[in-house]
């Protein structure tokens, strides 16, 4: 029997711990347990034959830190020999049962990117030397866990489907908060892992049976697949001058019955366990049928913390698109990723639930661009992304990237979109936006759209992609070209809704298109969407009519308890977004302008400047107001009457003024000279290097930003690229010093007409010199200074 | 390679904000301190804190500490543990969580990222000496001060035995870089004698 059958009717005894055991046998304190598969073979299969007498019918080879960095020379001996040495137990075994050997895959131990610095597709190319190793010495089944970051978990998986035909089980390590330490949740997990195809899913190691019953519960509401639950013996205490741990084998066999009869379907033990935990565990539940598969048909995303799932009406913002929006275009073509991130930011925080990723420009490198765009949202954003292109290649590069389960915007009815979108949705996971349109256009009646989401289904269907992974777009089309077009969308989406049982999604704002005060059209037939059964909209989330539809609704339809969403969202219908009343500035600051950014005021230094743009030149008042202003702070800090974080506010402030000045002026016309800037190879250290970026900006310089760790080399051909007469480079560590040295050296030596200037921690004006600077600043005004005398 | 005590919950007392402003070298402004007030709140719900430490027993024969699973030579070190028969090393953290706020705000507003970086030194300094108290608790003993890898001549890369013997990567899920740098970065890892 191969084991997904096995595991179809079962209830699965997995294996206990390994490292005790050895610890018992000799394993001195720092060898690694996996040597000991080609040292002591002998040993490591008794272990596993003990456990296999026990009960089980699933041992993990002893892999756990079987990866190249690790062991780089003998990766493969030690993977063979650990499977031959399970294989052997198999067969020395007398006991009854279906027996199985499953390639045991842990954490690299490395924090993947941003918090950490491992690359995720190397992180990927680690596991599958691993997996790789394993599928061809024979495993019957991979078994990912103990992972604490659903990143690595992805990279893993990933690395394991794509090597490999065989079952996968993941478990993750749950902390007492019942999430990971990178911060997913249990349903932020079963997306991920359910979405990409695992066999079974669950929790191991960190806690025990009881600590770890309320993410057993919150798992088995959420998976359709089943639940895998193998924790510590307890928690480990000091007795006698020795670790123990807490819970005993007859205790721990009691949990683990009280959590099957839950509906957790494989079991067994990690830390502090030995075959005597899975032997009790064993007698308690053996010839007990397992509680029966439910599949639960949620339509759910996720992201790296959270998931969002589509029971009540879901906001997804649309303003990361560039779609007639020119200051957008322009951030874009000047690859100005901050701006990006911004409109995430202000979108999350204007309260949609899911994010909207659109980078496309005929002009631009949309694959690469859109991969960065989505790594870099997830840096500042915890929202599920919807990623939005109509290159399939763009769409993969970003949903591999992607630490969740993604959106995908979008499929169509056609043939030839249907083949590119379902496989990358079956690869990597996700809920697809379908398009109910096909090659003969869109259909300009109800039936015509309903009978495309049922070809789309279909089709689906033979890819493996069920129905709750699709959410139908019955295609809002503007009102001014037909005047039919809102009521033929609103009853598709109906039709949807009640015939096919399906969910559905609209972009709601073409409805207005060519019409005038497009809000008051919008909002009203979004009301109307919402009523015919509308799960989610595109929409912009400025829009405080779309937010007063939104919240009104579900108020009116019993979906806000105790109104709790409307009354807090309705402080802000008054006032629509970013308008304040301008205050009479104080006497002491020449303008009102002046003050706002001396005081760091941003929302009010954007609103005079817009205000002073019907009367003023975009130039005058960067020269006559901005920088003034930032001088007087600047000096300010100097004299130290100004602290850091006060520079830092206004500096914001002038930010958010130049923003504004950005949108009244022709693109390439606000840089007076362009400043790379970048933290040397090996320092991660960047927040003072953003200080110095932030006022650079400032004061009109384009600042190239390379951010950190950056290699020598790519310095050198950035500054050859944009012919930068001035580099900025900074360092943290004495450590990292030497890279600092040698960047010098290289751009001094190719590209002489550029400047150098250095900062950070442990470098003073005399080290500067010595290794080669042309000068050194103490603070982020002293690189302003040196712009000023270099650039004008 | 016994595993060590670890200790998921902790009730850290409330952030000194004197202090956090001295990190951030900020003024008491309003402004600045309202920065600070939204900054706490921001942080209070990404900090998880956690520990774990193990006891072990201490022969030091002139600049030699040896600990039984392990030995380090330090002339400063020997002098700080002397007259200790033991010795706790522990690994300390405030999260991973904590690091997402950090690389946010640092892409999204200095100035926020200027008092998240202070509230997290305050935060994991506060933390060690939550740690420093259970200890004491649990020996019933007084301890000597921290000491930590990179301190006076007590080479940085100390810190390599101190995450294998620790198990750190297991236990907090604090990682080890090729510099020698901790993920997630406000952790610290420190040598306390028990006298």
């Amino acid at each position: 029997m191969n084991f997904n059958e096995f595991l179809k009717e079962n209830i699965v005894f997995l294996d206990g711990g390994m490292g005790t055991l050895l610890q018992a046998k000799g394993l001195a304190a720092g060898e690694y347990p996996e040597l000991w598969n080609v040292t002591h073979p002998e040993i490591i299969k008794d272990i596993h034959k003990a456990y296999f007498e026990a009960g089980s019918n699933v041992v993990c080879s002893n892999t756990f830190g079987a990866n190249c960095l690790k062991f780089k020379d003998n990766l493969e001996e030690i993977i063979s020999a650990a499977i031959k040495n399970a294989k052997s137990a198999i067969e020395e075994s007398a006991t009854q049962g279906e027996k199985f050997v499953a390639l045991d895959i842990g954490p690299l131990g490395k924090l993947l990117s941003p918090l950490g610095e491992l690359d995720f597709e190397d992180a990927v190319e680690i596991f599958a030397k691993t997996v790789r190793f394993g599928a061809k010495h024979g495993a019957d089944l991979v078994l990912i866990e103990t992972m604490n970051d659903s990143y690595e978990t992805k990279a893993a998986l990933l690395a394991a489907k794509e090597n490999c035909t065989l079952p996968i089980i993941v478990t993750n390590a749950y902390g007492e908060d019942s999430k990971l330490m990178t911060g997913a949740s249990p349903e932020a997990m079963v997306a991920l892992l359910e979405g990409m195809g695992v066999c079974a899913l669950g929790a191991n190691c960190s806690l025990g049976p009881k600590q770890l019953k309320g993410v057993a519960q919150r798992l088995l509401a959420s998976a359709s697949v089943p639940v895998v639950l193998k924790p510590n013996a307890g928690l480990p205490k000091i007795e006698n001058g020795k670790t123990v741990f807490n819970v005993l084998p007859q205790e721990f066999s009691l949990d683990l019955a009280e959590l099957v009869a839950l509906g957790v379907r494989v079991v067994g033990g990690c830390c502090g366990t030995t075959p005597e935990y899975i032997k009790a565990v064993h007698e308690k539940l053996e010839g007990k049928m397992p509680v029966p598969l439910s599949a639960k048909n949620k339509t759910v995303v996720s992201s790296y913390t959270h998931a969002v799932e589509f029971s009540s009406p879901v906001l997804i913002g649309e303003r990361i698109n560039p779609t007639g929006k020119k200051r957008f275009k322009q951030a874009l073509i000047e690859n100005d990723i901050n701006y990006i991130l911004n409109e995430g930011v202000n979108q999350s925080e204007a309260g949609v639930h899911i994010l909207d990723v659109n980078v496309g420009l005929p002009e631009i490198d949309e694959v690469a661009l859109l991969k960065t765009a989505v790594c870099e949202l997830q840096t500042v954003t915890d929202l599920p992304l919807q990623i939005d292109t109509s290159d399939p290649i763009a769409m993969e590069a970003a949903l591999r990237r992607y630490n969740g389960k993604a959106m995908l915007n979008s499929v169509s009815g056609k043939r030839e979109s249907m083949e590119k979108i379902f496989p990358l949705a079956k690869k990597y996971g996700g809920v697809i936006v379908a398009l109910t349109l096909d090659e003969n256009g869109i259909p300009e009646n109800t039936s015509g759209r309903v009978e495309i989401a049922k070809k789309i289904l279909n089709c689906a269907k033979e890819y493996g992609i069920d129905k709750k992974d699709i959410v139908f777009d019955t295609l809002a089309m503007t009102i001014s070209a037909n005047k039919d077009a809102a009521r033929v969308t609103l009853d598709a989406l109906k039709a949807i809704t009640e015939e096919l049982g399906a969910k559905t999604s609209l972009g709601v704002s073409n409805v207005s298109f060519g019409l005038p005060c497009r809000d008051a059209i919008n909002s009203i037939f979004f009301s109307l969407a919402l009523e015919n059964g509308l799960s989610a909209a595109i929409m912009n989330p400025y829009s405080a009519e779309m937010m007063k539809s939104y919240y009104t609704f579900k108020a009116l339809t019993g979906q806000d308890n105790n109104f709790e969403e409307y009354i807090k969202a309705s402080e802000g219908f008054g006032v629509s977004a970013g308008v304040q009343v301008v205050q009479k500035s104080a006497e002491e600051y020449s303008s009102e302008l002046d003050h706002a950014i001396s005081k760091g005021f941003k929302e009010k230094a954007a609103e005079i400047t817009k205000q002073l743009l019907s009367t003023n030149a975009p130039l005058d008042i960067v020269n006559n107001e901005i920088i003034p202003a930032l001088n007087k702070v600047g000096i300010g800090f100097e004299e130290k009457t100004v602290y850091l974080p006060q520079l830092l506010m206004a500096a914001e402030a002038a930010k958010a003024a130049f923003e504004i000045i950005k949108l009244a002026m022709p693109s390439g016309q606000t840089t007076k000279g362009t400043f790379v800037l970048a933290t040397v190879k090996g320092d991660i250290h960047d927040i003072g290097k953003n200080i110095v970026k932030l006022l650079l900006e400032n004061y009109g310089y384009f600042v190239a930003d390379l951010g950190k760790d950056v290699p020598p080399q790519k310095v050198l051909d950035t500054v050859l690229e944009k012919r930068a007469q001035l580099l900025g480079l900074s360092a943290l560590m004495t450590t990292t010093v030497p890279a600092m040295e040698e960047t010098i050296k290289l751009v001094k030596k190719q590209a002489p007409f550029c400047k150098i200037i250095v900062g950070g921690a442990v470098l003073t004006e005399d080290y500067a010199k010595k290794i080669g600077a042309d000068a050194y600043a103490k603070d982020a005004t002293g690189a302003v200074k040196f712009a000023k005398e270099v650039l004008g | 390679m016994s595993c060590p005590i670890t200790i998921n919950r902790f009730n850290l007392q409330k952030p000194n904000q004197n202090e956090i402003l001295r990190y951030a070298k900020s003024g008491t402004d309003k402004a600045s301190l309202d920065i600070l007030g939204e900054c706490l709140s921001l942080a209070e719900n990404a900090i998880a804190p956690s520990a774990c430490y193990k006891i072990l027993d201490l022969k030091i024969s002139g600049d030699l500490c040896d600990f039984g699973e392990f030995s380090v030579i330090s002339s400063q070190l020997a002098k700080n543990l002397a007259c200790c028969q033991q010795v706790a090393v522990f690994g300390a953290t405030i999260g991973a969580e904590f690091d997402r706020l950090l690389i946010k705000y640092s892409k999204i507003s200095p100035t926020r990222a200027v008092f998240l970086q202070a509230i997290g030194a305050e935060r994991v300094e506060t933390l060690c000496d939550a740690v420093c108290q259970e200890i004491k608790q649990k020996t019933g003993k007084a301890l000597r001060p921290r000491f930590s890898a990179g301190y006076g001549d007590l080479p940085l890369e100390t810190q390599k035995d101190i995450f294998l013997y620790l198990g750190l990567e297991k236990w907090l899920g604090v990682t080890l870089n090729e510099s020698l740098l901790m993920s997630p970065s406000k952790s610290v890892t420190a040598f306390v004698g028990i006298l």
